[in-house]
């Protein structure tokens, strides 16, 4: 049977994606949906819940609302919510019910924001898609209602934007502070990170970048946006160990310069007998940060089944089907990955690399930071 | 763009309608493209001379996949009309509101518009909006006016009605407001003023009158609209003259 996962695990939904990119830009994001989407979300793919207050609700749809079209429910419940937590937007999600039935998100929010003023938007989900394709369009809606033009004064250093943060991809503070130390050490500024540790002004002000770094796949629909409607150039990559770091800092100087985009990736991959599982970008950069750090060729085989598939090599590959990956990573001598693909890799060694979009939290606390870092002890 | 949907009671002649108008634009310079949004697939019959298009669902549902290109869900008909059907599930399962949708979606992925970058689309809807799936047409980017067509007929004004009311309730949804009415001529008793008076009561314009023709039958026979078989006929000239005012309020950004 293609397409299952009979041992291994699924990547979170199209709609923990929306939830988790925007949780920290205070507006209220709601998943129109029965009940269960909101408790995967904040069981399996939050980190952020306890700590952090954020208003994420279900509607609590019906069969009979379902039935019979019954959106005013839904449409009062915003309009009365809304008056009474006063949100600076308002994100609506379709989970698969209301996705099968084409419940009109976008006239609904329409509605809404025609009664109580407050910016709404609805992002494209059918909970069955990957949280990349959840995550990458809440943030270019987000961009698209809130972004405002350039209006700095040239600055001299160079104003980087980090795109693609969420803890789906990252889920420990550290991975932030190590890449805002990274553009710091290198004599850059940090204009905006979308997604953590941030605020509804970091997306106001993402046109005063000189240069986007995409860190995730989930960044990418951002940074084309960014580039088409303001020519701000993206470097792809995420700055693991030492050597890919120095090669991620030149190619954002490189690009700021010659309005050029950079796969950081491109030039530092070889073949070899080392797997990496999972997302694209970031599996692609930890090959290179491997081979430029250790001299360890490794491919990719990425798992999702979504996102930046340009970055791959040819004998990179992409493969969400358990049984195909499992034959496919008999190939190979070592495997990086989530702790949960380790029941189908037999007695290969492998090496435990944590991923919240695949195993929620149960790893979280043993995920290392990699991030402008010394690569030594990986 | 003129962006118009066509509703209607079943069989009171909205394929007809909408294929004569779409191959009056095309005579009219226009770049057309008509989809029909209904699980019998015959809406473009009559631009194709009886070689119909592969229907966006029945390729689905053959091929077990989505089409890849614009290529293999859509044909070119009389006067350049790009033509595309929806299609639907087999009869008496499924949902053929939800194959609208999909159909769309799919379409957008397509990139239709950009790719064709028409001057007119329209849109010829199954019946009543009976459900979310009937009333995908209508919804924000997609058709900008509605033509509602109807006869004198008790039962196809009671469906006018039904498309006028629904179309009332989505008024807050910045959807699709209704342009007007085509009275298509089944020669009933009083007709016209019953039309008439179906019209004011409803706030609505009559904005063509469609004779009784057996032209239209004629060149249906032959797998073509009547703007394709005589331009110079009266019935044609309705077509014509509803193509014109629908292009003069195009250009005046109506």
């Amino acid at each position: 049977m293609n397409q299952t996962a009979r041992i291994i695990s699924i990547y979170a939904a199209d709609t923990s994606g929306v939830c988790s990119a925007l949780y920290e830009y205070g507006g209220m994001t709601v998943i129109h949906d029965a009940s269960g989407c909101n408790s995967t979300y904040t069981t399996h793919d939050e980190p952020r819940w306890y700590d952090k207050k954020s208003m994420m609700f279900i509607s609590g749809l019906t069969e009979k609302d379902a039935v019979m079209g019954n959106d005013d429910r839904l449409i009062n419940d915003l309009i009365i919510t809304a008056n009474e937590l006063k949100p600076a937007f308002i994100a609506l999600c379709a989970s698969p019910l209301p996705a099968m039935i084409g419940t009109d998100l976008e006239a609904i929010a329409y509605a809404v924001e025609s009664e109580t003023g407050i910016p709404s938007f609805a992002v494209k989900t059918n909970g069955m898609n990957s949280y990349i394709y959840g995550v990458a369009n809440a943030f270019l809606d987000i961009a698209k209602r809130f972004i405002k033009d350039d209006t700095t004064d040239k600055s001299d250093s160079l104003r980087v934007n980090l795109l693609g943060m969420t803890p789906l991809d990252f889920p420990k503070k550290e991975s932030y502070l190590s890449l805002v130390k990274f553009i710091k050490d290198a004599g850059f500024e940090s204009n905006a990170c979308v997604g953590m540790e941030t605020s509804l002004s970091e997306i106001e002000s993402l046109a005063n970048a000189d240069v986007n770094l995409i860190v995730s796949s989930s960044g990418k629909l951002l940074a084309d946006y960014l580039y088409d409607e303001y020519n701000i150039p993206y470097v792809k990559g995420v700055p693991y160990g030492i050597g890919f770091a120095e090669k991620i800092k030149e190619a954002l100087v490189t690009a700021s310069e010659t309005k050029e985009n950079i796969d950081a990736t491109s030039d530092f991959r070889e073949e070899g007998n080392v797997a990496i599982l999972g997302e694209s970008v970031m599996s692609t950069s930890l090959a290179s940060a491997l081979l430029l750090d250790k001299g360890i060729k490794a491919n990719v085989l990425e798992t999702v089944g979504d996102g930046d598939f340009d970055i791959l090599k040819s004998f990179d590959m992409s493969c969400d089907d358990e049984k195909i990956l499992e034959n496919e990573l008999k190939k190979y001598d070592v495997i990086i990955g989530d702790p949960l693909f380790k029941p189908i890799c037999a007695d290969k060694k492998y090496i435990e690399l944590p991923h919240e979009a695949f195993s929620g939290r149960c790893f979280t606390k043993n995920a290392p930071n990699l991030i402008y870092t010394s690569l030594e002890d990986f | 763009m003129i962006k118009i949907a066509i509703y209607g009671k079943g069989g009171i002649g909205k394929s007809t309608v909408t294929s004569n108008l779409s191959a009056a634009l095309a005579y009219l310079g226009k770049r057309v493209i008509q989809i029909g949004c209904d699980p019998k697939a015959d809406s473009t019959a009559n631009l194709l001379s009886g070689n119909p298009v592969f229907p966006v669902m029945n390729y689905m549902r053959d091929y077990d996949k989505e089409p890849e290109s614009l290529k293999e869900i859509s044909k070119v008909g009389y006067g350049g009309v790009l033509c595309i059907e929806t299609g639907g599930p087999t009869p008496g399962l499924g949902c053929a509101g939800r194959g609208i949708i999909t159909t769309f979606s799919l379409l957008e992925e397509l990139k239709l518009f950009e790719t064709f970058k028409p001057d007119a689309v329209l849109y010829d809807v199954l019946g009543d909006v009976v459900c979310g799936g009937f009333a995908a047409p209508i919804r924000e980017g997609l058709a900008s006016k509605i033509i509602i067509v109807t006869s004198g007929e008790k039962m196809a004004l009671y469906a006018a009605n039904n498309i006028n009311s629904a179309v009332e309730n989505f008024k807050e949804r910045s959807y699709a407001n209704v342009r007007g009415i085509v009275l298509n001529r089944r020669n009933v008793l009083n007709e016209e003023e019953k039309v008439r008076e179906f019209a004011t009561s409803h706030n609505l314009e009559i904005i063509a009158d469609i004779p009784r023709s057996d032209d239209i039958i004629r060149f249906e026979d032959e797998g073509k609209t009547v703007i394709e078989g005589d331009p110079n006929l009266p019935v044609s000239q309705s077509f014509l003259n509803l193509a014109k005012l629908l292009i003069k309020e195009d250009e005046a950004g109506i």
